[in-house]
């Protein structure tokens, strides 16, 4: 019977100094630390990617507008290069929805479609449009409460975020140009919700608010990347959003300061 | 199955279950964050699981405990303390003025479980229990975002509809921060994490329930072994008189090999001389007064007894 033991010391042992093993690595597994998040948008980026690409978006967008053509792919190229001219060659400051039903705004509103559905420069393309759009034409809803217009703008940015938020939060030439295109949907929906300064329309607020939270958190409420991106570049509206009380404010605050030129009269 | 067969199943048995302790408490120093990269889950609550079992020992140990005598018996011991103190540190939440209150009731409830020599009583698993499903609520609340433990609607004021009303619509309660629950820098992934932590919770509970089983049987075999070195009609009689189900509380488990057979043979003298004590009293004449009636019958009665010789006993030897 000792024999029978003595001869399985050998595993006894070897399995001892097993568990010891693993006892020593749970411990020491406490120790990991983690690394600090990184954003897309400081994720270094590909030889050939595009640089800045906020740029594209902002008041200089026609000097670099061009950088995009031979980006877009060949199944919008022709669109493209016949459409995205159109609300750089502005002039006389029409009203957006007005100016939307034209042949040239209906061209522009064809390639918006098809660059939104196209690749990531596509996509990139189509939100340099929109945005000079909102430079260029008249979306301010006035005295009369007009609100089309901006409802119209809104709409081209709900598009894009539906089809690319959560791609969007991950790239690091998107993640940027989507953030702001979050800010800029506030800014419009708030001019939609309250054309006035007194007053709401608690309809298309309540639309505002519903969409924001299905980009902002997923099916279980749990944040998304897009959330997390906003909340690294612009913790206020964050704040502003989660504090109940006029949510849209913050997005318009933080859209003004980013584009201040888009205040829904041509500059 | 053979004496040796059933003691070398009783070692695996103790050694499968320091296994599972030792793989239950990698998987609750483990977290996911939000990049899916693994992440410990810090030193301090384990140093703090360190001192609540520390406590409960200490608290409890006016009992003598065994010592470890060999390395299997050493690694069943450390298997046990850590396992404990794995489990500990998994449950606690750590941080919050609410952790103080946890280790005053876990040291309470482990102190008690290991004074009955069972630190893992069906109240304290209940209560370890409990005290994971808070944490992995306050886990659940800190990976949406939402930094308190719930948030309560004041009555009248939260169906108002004035905006103004908002700071006084809603109280929150048990607020905390995402570095007092050690989550990581990149945020915590709370299902992935979640799944670690209950597996790990199940493995260090079923593990330490194991061990305490594997290691009383493995004790009991020890026992076992020592008798049934006497020739067999003897170790069958030492059997009788030393049940096994008595061998924990007779402190028989534990023993060096030497002191368990000086105790055996202590045991089996005491209640020998004891068994032949009670037999002597019962045939002793002296217990027929009891039943004496008393009065003129008693007192001729007493006069017969008492004039007769003592009648032998028959376990009285020559």
């Amino acid at each position: 019977m000792a024999s029978e033991l003595e001869a399985g010391r050998g595993w006894i042992v070897a399995t001892t100094c097993a568990v010891v093993a693993l006892l020593g690595v749970a411990v020491a597994v406490r120790g990991i630390e983690g690394a600090p998040r990184v954003e897309p948008f400081d994720r270094p980026t590909e030889a050939d990617a595009i640089r800045e690409p906020l740029q594209f978006l902002g008041r200089g967008a026609a000097l670099r507008i061009a950088e995009l053509g031979p980006r877009i792919s060949a199944e919008s190229q022709t669109a493209w290069r016949a459409a995205y001219r159109a609300p750089f060659d502005l002039k006389d400051c029409p009203q957006t929805a007005e100016w939307l039903v034209t042949p040239a705004g209906q061209r522009l509103e064809r390639l918006l479609g098809d660059l939104r559905r196209g690749t990531r420069e596509d996509a990139l393309a189509a939100l340099a449009l929109v945005f000079q759009l909102a430079r260029a034409t008249e979306w301010k809803p006035g005295l009369l409460a007009k609100t089309q217009h901006a409802e119209k703008l809104a709409g081209f940015a709900q598009d894009w975020l539906r089809a690319w938020s959560e791609r969007a939060a991950s790239e690091p030439v998107l993640a940027e140009p989507a953030l702001a295109t979050v800010l800029a949907y506030g800014l419009w929906m708030k001019r939609v919700s309250q054309p006035r300064p007194i007053g709401r329309r608690d309809e298309a607020y309540d639309r505002a608010l519903a969409f924001l939270q299905s980009i902002l958190r997923d099916g279980s409420g749990r944040p998304t990347a897009l959330y997390e991106a906003l909340r690294a570049r612009h913790p206020g509206v964050v704040s502003g959003f989660e504090g109940g009380r006029d949510a849209l404010d913050a997005f318009e605050a933080a859209a003004l300061q980013l584009f201040p030129e888009l205040n829904g009269e041509c500059p | 199955m053979s004496f040796a067969t059933r003691m070398r199943l009783a070692v695996k048995q103790l050694l499968a279950s320091c296994v599972l302790i030792a793989l239950g408490g990698l998987l609750l120093g483990v977290q996911v964050d939000s990049s899916g990269a693994l992440v410990g889950t810090g030193f301090a609550p384990l140093c703090i699981g360190l001192v609540v079992v520390l406590a409960a020992v200490l608290f409890s140990s006016w009992r003598e405990a065994p010592v470890p005598r060999d390395l299997l018996t050493a690694l069943s011991a450390t298997s046990g303390f850590l396992g404990l103190v794995f489990v500990v540190a998994g449950v606690l939440a750590p941080g919050g003025g609410w952790m103080f209150f946890e280790l005053l009731l876990l040291v309470v409830v482990l102190s008690r479980a290991a004074t009955r020599n069972a630190f893992l009583s069906r109240g304290a698993i209940v209560l370890l229990v409990c005290m994971l499903l808070f944490r992995l609520w306050i886990s659940y609340q800190g990976s949406r975002h939402e930094w308190q433990l719930m948030s309560l609607e004041v009555p009248i004021l939260s169906s108002l509809p004035f905006e103004f009303l908002a700071p006084v619509q809603s109280v929150s309660l048990g607020e905390f921060s995402p570095r007092e629950l050690g989550f990581p820098p990149a945020g915590l992934s709370f299902t992935p994490s979640l799944a670690l932590w209950t597996v790990g919770f199940a493995l260090c509970i079923v593990g330490l329930a194991w061990r305490a089983r594997a290691a009383l049987e493995h004790e009991n075999d020890r026992v076992h072994e020592a008798i049934h070195e006497l020739p067999p009609t003897l170790a069958t009689l030492v059997e009788r008189v030393l049940p096994e189900a008595q061998w924990p509380e007779l402190g028989l488990h534990g023993l060096s090999e030497r002191a368990l057979r000086k105790r055996i043979e202590e045991l089996v003298v005491a209640r020998i001389a004891s068994r032949r004590e009670l037999d002597r009293a019962l045939h002793s004449r002296a217990l027929l007064g009891s039943t004496n009636p008393g009065g003129f019958a008693g007192e001729l009665y007493r006069a017969l007894t008492d004039s007769a010789p003592d009648v032998p006993s028959s376990t009285d030897t020559p």
